[in-house]
C-alpha cells in the first residue's frame, strides 16, 4: 500500500515545527546568520527527499545532514564572503568589545582544530548527549567519547595558557570554520 | 545534554552563540521554506529547482556582497581576509577608487588569449563565453555611522531588512568606535569573488586551464580591455566584472590550502569585524 501523501506532509510538517528551530541555530553557529536560512532549508530538502529515513528522534539525524551541507558550502564557497567574515564563524556582533563574554574563552576557542570546535560545539551548544552526538558525526558512542574527552583537554589546556601568558592572535589558518575538518 | 557538565563545558555553553529561538519556525521566511519543500516531489535523482535556487542564490550574495554595488552604494566591496590565492574558485583583487574607466555595455563576451592578453569581444568564432554580473561603483558616502544608519532605515522601509536583524545591527553600529570605521574603509577596498559553481557530485567546478573565471573590463579609447580580476590590484570604479559561463570542460577545483592571510599589513579588531558583519548583512538580500 502507498503511503499517504498528505500523511507523510503532515509527518514531515511535525518534525519540522520541532526541529527548524534548532537546526537553524546550529547553522548560524557555523556559517553566521545571513546564511543560516539557506543551510537549514537545504537540510530540510534532504529530510524531505529522505522522509523515511527520519528516526523518531531526528534532530541529532538532521544535525548531521547539516553538517554535511555546511561542509558542501564550505567547500564550494571556501573563501567566501560572509563565511569568512562572520566573526570567528561563530560569534553574533556584540554592544561593546570591551564587553565582551568571555573573551578568553573565544581567544583560545579560535586556537582550536575544527574538529575539536565541532565536537564541543554538539555538546554545549546543541546540548547533545554521547549517543546523539555520535549519530550527528556518523561515529560509534566510544569514538565521539574519546574525541570528546580530547577536545575538551585540549581547550582547557589553552584557557591555562591564556591565564599564564598572552596569546598572541591566532593566524588566519588556525581560526577556520568549525566544520573545515 | 550530559549532565553534569564538566566546568570547561559549563563555560562553553554560557557564550552560546545563536540560541535557538523557539517561534523560529513559525516565522514567515520559515513557513514559506516549509510550502516550497512539501510542494516538492520526493525524489533524489537530480537538484530539485530549490536547491538551484539556493545554489544561485548563494553565488550571487557572494557576488553582490563583494561588488556591490546597487541600492545605495554604500558597500563598495568587502571581504579582506583573502589575498593572493592559489583558490581557483576565488578573484582576489583591489579596488582603486580614483580611478575610472568606461562600463562595457555587453552582457555577453567571448575571450580568447591573444598571446599578449585577452582579447574579448561581444561576439567571436572561438573563445570563453562571459556574463556579466556586476560593475565597480564609486562610494558615495564615507562609511559613516549616520550613512549606515540611513541604510538601514531604508532596507526595514523597503522590506529588504527584518526589524530583528535592524536592530542587531544598529546595536553594533551604536557601539563601534571611529578607529574601527577608519580600519573597515581602508578594508573595503579590497575585494573577493566566489562563484561557487557546483558541478557533478557536488563539487565545485572551474574552468580548465588558465582561462580565468572573473573578468574586469572596461572601456577606454573606444577600446574593450579585459584582464583577470583575480590578482588585480587596481580595478577601475566603473569597470564590469564579468564572470566566465560554465561548459563541459570545466573540472573539479584543486584542493585549496586551509589559511588564508589576510591583504598584507591588515588585521581587523574585533570591533571592526563586527562592523563588517554588519555591512555584509546590509549588502546580502534576504528573504
Amino acid at each position: 500500500m502507498s503511503p499517504d501523501p498528505d500523511e507523510q506532509t503532515a509527518r514531515f510538517a511535525r518534525v519540522f515545527e520541532q526541529t527548524y528551530g534548532p537546526v537553524r541555530a546550529y547553522a548560524a553557529r557555523r556559517v553566521g546568520s545571513a546564511l543560516a536560512d539557506d543551510v537549514a532549508a537545504e537540510t530540510f530538502l534532504v529530510a524531505w527527499r529522505r522522509l523515511d529515513d527520519i528516526p523518531s528522534v531526528p534532530l541529532p539525524w538532521l544535525y548531521g545532514v547539516a553538517r554535511n551541507v555546511v561542509m558542501r558550502q564550505h567547500a564550494s564557497l571556501r573563501r567566501e564572503l560572509l563565511t569568512r567574515a562572520a566573526l570567528g564563524r561563530e560569534r553574533l556582533p556584540q554592544a561593546d568589545e570591551d564587553a565582551d563574554t568571555d573573551p578568553v574563552l573565544w581567544q583560545a576557542w579560535e586556537y582550536l582544530s575544527p574538529g575539536d570546535r565541532e565536537i564541543l560545539a554538539l555538546v554545549a551548544w546543541e546540548e547533545l548527549s554521547v549517543a546523539a552526538g555520535a549519530q550527528a558525526l556518523g561515529c560509534s558512542a566510544s569514538v565521539f567519547s574519546v574525541r570528546l574527552h580530547r577536545a575538551r583537554r585540549r581547550l582547557e589546556r589553552l584557557l591555562r595558557k591564556s591565564r599564564s601568558s598572552h596569546l598572541p592572535t591566532p593566524s588566519s589558518g588556525r581560526a577556520d570554520a568549525l566544520t573545515d575538518a | 545534554m550530559p549532565s553534569p557538565m564538566p566546568d570547561t563545558l559549563q563555560r562553553l555553553a554560557g557564550i552560546n552563540p545563536s540560541p535557538v529561538s523557539p517561534a523560529a519556525a513559525q516565522s514567515p521566511a520559515a513557513q514559506a521554506v516549509l510550502e516550497r519543500i512539501v510542494a516538492q516531489p520526493r525524489t533524489t535523482h537530480a537538484p530539485g529547482r530549490l536547491t538551484r535556487l539556493l545554489q544561485a542564490r548563494r553565488a550571487m550574495a557572494t557576488a553582490i556582497a563583494a561588488v556591490v554595488l546597487g541600492g545605495s552604494g554604500a558597500i563598495a566591496a568587502a571581504d579582506p581576509f583573502g589575498w593572493w590565492s592559489s583558490d581557483r574558485n576565488t578573484a582576489r583583487f583591489a579596488v582603486a577608487f580614483q580611478s575610472t574607466t568606461t562600463t562595457p555595455s555587453a552582457p555577453r563576451l567571448i575571450c580568447s588569449d591573444s598571446g599578449s592578453g585577452l582579447a574579448c569581444a561581444p561576439s567571436a568564432p572561438t573563445g570563453s563565453a562571459y556574463s556579466r554580473m556586476g560593475t565597480v561603483q564609486p562610494t558615495p558616502a564615507p562609511l559613516t555611522a549616520a550613512v549606515l544608519r540611513g541604510e538601514i532605515a531604508q532596507q526595514v522601509k523597503s522590506g529588504q531588512l527584518s526589524a530583528e536583524a535592524a536592530a542587531a545591527a544598529m546595536a553594533v553600529i551604536n557601539t563601534t568606535p571611529a578607529a574601527a570605521f577608519a580600519q573597515v574603509r581602508q578594508a573595503l577596498a579590497f575585494g573577493s569573488l566566489t562563484a561557487g559553481v557546483i558541478g557533478a557530485g557536488s563539487t565545485v567546478i572551474v574552468p580548465p586551464g588558465n582561462v580565468p573565471e572573473f573578468l574586469a573590463c572596461g572601456v577606454d579609447n573606444s577600446a574593450l580591455a579585459c584582464r583577470d580580476l583575480n590578482g588585480d590590484t587596481s580595478v577601475p570604479v566603473g569597470a564590469a566584472i564579468y564572470r566566465a559561463d560554465p561548459t563541459p570542460a570545466w573540472r573539479a577545483a584543486p584542493a585549496v590550502p586551509s589559511s588564508t592571510p589576510s591583504p598584507a599589513g591588515l588585521h581587523l579588531s574585533g570591533a571592526s569585524s563586527r562592523l563588517l558583519h554588519v555591512l555584509l548583512t546590509l549588502a546580502t538580500p534576504q528573504p
